[in-house]
């Protein structure tokens, strides 16, 4: 447990992934926070292709909905349907409250759907519950070939 | 104004034309009775024919019998003339005068019959021979009877030389000759008559059996084609109707042979055309309302749509301005000066309330749109976990909520809470300062608007609203209080009220300022059909 949590945070808007970013740090779980912009920047980090050679398989994949070139719907559909990352547990987080959304992401297999609260405090105490939940009670998958 | 004027003067020309038919038609009465002319006629000639066959029997009957008469005259006169000869004979064979009295009796009788037979003679030999025979009888009484009755009175033998001379015989033998001639001739006459009258009579029986047989087998044949033609033109025209009925008003009604149903059909095209015009005049609106209906629906759509993208979309930046702002405040407080944390103080509460005024519109697009399932509502439940979801409101206002009489009702839960949460949520926020806040919520079931509803009141004791505004309150955005005063974003009323409609219900308020105020919601134990019905845009 004293392995950093490897964590991949897939969002477009900088002042989120600043939020996020701080949110995690305040809660002082030992993580590292990897930042994808979009769908195909996460598929290139998890493939480890283009700029992203050297990224880590991550332990968690946090994702907004809404994004450019490839939204997280059509990003959490490709993952779901390949062997390697499947296993990888998806949260998706959003602004979205939309049933439609809601219903679509857990039928592609999300792992969680966390609407993000309004106000900053709020959102600070949904990263520390989210943080306590899948970082210290949940037993994440480590592929055979990884150990 | 000379090229308008041949239009008109063909219009009229053109329109008999396409009717021509109906003008010259004949008339049902024409057409029923026309035909029955013919054996009509020929009933009327075998009567005629008739009249003039029994006359000319009469005519000949009386030949026959005048015929008739005349032979017995004959035969009186020859009777009259051999009794003149007996009694003149007896009378020169005895010398008795008694004899003479027939003698003189068949004289006058003679002369009477030749009198009448002359009277009765119609031809000119009738009467010469008829002549001849009185001149030989007469020449018999100058020349034999008389001058023998006058010789007799003096002797037998003197009368019996005249005798003997026979003279007188051989007049008489002419007279009677000529009479034999007579007889013939008569004889001739009277079956020559009797024939001619059997011949009329045969005529006559043939002509009125021939007659009248023809007459009733064209009085069968004219009836039977005038009903023929009657019925087939009426079935045919009622088929045209039928099917103009049935809903084919592009149809016209087949032509007819008789004016008065030629007519009867040209109402019926006139009807069908008329209907036909009015179908496609119908059909035209219809199809204009259902295009201004269905661009009406899209519009309405795309408003609410944008409503709620909009105010979605806006929440996006507004949570990272607040977001910053809270972080801004939180990690530099006291390193800024005074007027730097008023400033972020101010941008803080602008933030919140523009959250809410948000937050307030996608509510409101959200009930616009929402779902109209109808399933059982328990509104007691409701109530009790609308007052828990208000725990904190309701210990800051040390407010004392109590419900009673709250039934289980089909309707729609989403929007049944809105609106019990909205008028519990002001009834707690709008309290009287000076007293703790009592808010009540109760049903009860009765007649609402002419129909059997379940009336909701919540009732409170808070500040009340002035009559004048018991309207205004219900509109969006309207506010009646400062934002420090009472905050919030003057939708929520306008949301519940549209809540409500939605429900098919109605929501109004009495209230009394100062003494707090009581919301009713009225809603139809029958909930009419959605009027409506409306897309989720999400």
């Amino acid at each position: 447990m004293t392995e950093p949590v490897e964590i991949l945070l897939v969002e477009d808007n900088p002042a989120d992934v600043m939020l996020t970013r701080e949110a995690f740090e305040d809660a002082q779980f030992p993580h590292r926070l990897h930042h994808a912009r979009d769908g195909l920047d996460a598929l290139n980090f998890l493939r480890r292709t283009e700029t992203h050679t050297q990224a880590p398989r991550p332990d968690v994949i946090l994702m907004d909905l809404n994004m450019p070139r490839m939204t997280g719907l059509e990003l959490l559909d490709i993952l779901k349907e390949d062997a390697i990352l499947r296993s990888i547990p998806v949260i998706v987080l959003t602004t979205s409250r939309a049933e439609s959304d809601i219903w679509r992401s857990y039928n592609l297999h999300a792992n969680a759907y966390i609407p993000k609260p309004v106000s900053l405090l709020e959102f600070e105490d949904v990263i520390r519950t989210l943080g306590n939940f899948w970082f210290r009670k949940v037993a994440l998958p480590h592929p055979p070939e990884a150990d | 104004m000379s090229a308008p004027a041949p239009t008109t003067a063909e219009s009229p020309a053109a329109e008999g034309a396409s009717r021509p038919a109906a003008r010259r038609k004949v008339t049902l009465r024409a057409f029923l009775l026309r035909p029955f002319l013919l054996p009509f006629a020929l009933l009327v000639g075998v009567g005629t024919a008739v009249t003039v066959g029994v006359n000319r029997n009469d005519e000949q009957l009386r030949l026959v019998s005048d015929a008739q008469t005349r032979m017995l005259l004959l035969n009186d006169l020859n009777t009259q003339i051999s009794v003149m000869e007996n009694g003149e004979r007896g009378y020169v064979i005895t010398g008795d005068p008694a004899f003479l009295a027939p003698y003189r009796e068949g004289e006058a009788a003679f002369r009477a019959a030749a009198l009448a037979l002359h009277d009765l003679s119609v031809t000119d030999l009738q009467r010469t021979n008829l002549a001849r025979v009185r001149r030989a009888v007469q020449r018999w009484q100058e020349t034999a009877a008389r001058p023998e009755i006058a010789a007799r009175s003096d002797s037998l033998a003197q009368a019996a030389q005249l005798v003997r001379q026979g003279k007188g015989r051989d007049l008489l033998n002419e007279a009677r000759d000529i009479m034999a001639v007579m007889r013939t001739n008569e004889s001739g006459r009277l079956s020559a008559a009797t024939a001619a009258s059997q011949a009329t009579l045969t005529t006559v029986r043939t002509l009125t059996v021939g007659g009248l047989l023809l007459s009733l087998t064209l009085l069968l044949l004219t009836a039977y084609r005038v009903t023929r033609t009657i019925t087939r033109s009426l079935n045919d025209l009622n088929a045209g109707a039928g099917a103009i009925a049935a809903g084919q008003y592009q149809r016209r009604t087949p032509v007819m042979p008789v004016q008065e149903l030629a007519q009867l059909g040209g109402q019926f095209d006139r009807m069908a055309a008329a209907v036909q015009d009015r179908e496609q005049a119908l059909r035209e609106s219809a199809e204009a309302l259902r295009a201004s209906n269905t661009h009406l629906e899209r519009s309405n759509r795309e408003l609410e749509q944008f409503a709620y993208v909009a105010s979605h979309d806006l929440q996006e930046p507004l949570r990272t301005i607040g977001s910053y702002t809270e972080l801004l405040a939180r990690r530099y407080q006291g390193q800024l000066d005074e007027r730097a944390d008023q400033y972020i103080a101010f941008t803080t509460s602008a933030t919140q309330r523009m959250k809410t005024l948000i937050q307030d519109l996608l509510a409101y697009s959200r009930v616009r749109n929402a779902p109209r399932a109808t399933q059982p509502v328990d509104t007691a439940a409701l109530v009790r976990e609308i007052t828990a979801d208000l725990e904190r409101q309701i210990l800051d206002a040390q407010a004392q909520v109590t419900a009673r009489d709250l039934p289980v009702i089909p309707s729609n839960p989403d929007l049944m809470r809105h609106i019990l949460q909205n008028l519990i949520g002001n009834a707690l926020k709008f309290r009287d300062p000076t007293r703790p806040a009592r808010v009540q919520i109760s049903a009860d079931r009765t007649r609402h608007a002419g129909q059997d509803s379940w009336v909701f009141h919540v009732q409170d004791n808070g500040i009340g609203i002035a009559p004048e505004y018991h309207e205004r309150i219900f509109g969006v955005f309207q506010r009646l209080h400062g934002m420090d005063e009472y905050p919030g974003s003057g939708i929520g009323l306008a949301v519940t009220r549209s809540a409500a409609e939605q429900l098919g219900g109605q929501l109004w308020l009495d209230s009394e300022p100062g003494r707090g105020s009581t919301f009713h919601l009225a809603l139809p134990v029958t909930a009419p059909p959605d009027p409506t019905p409306q897309e989720n845009p999400a």
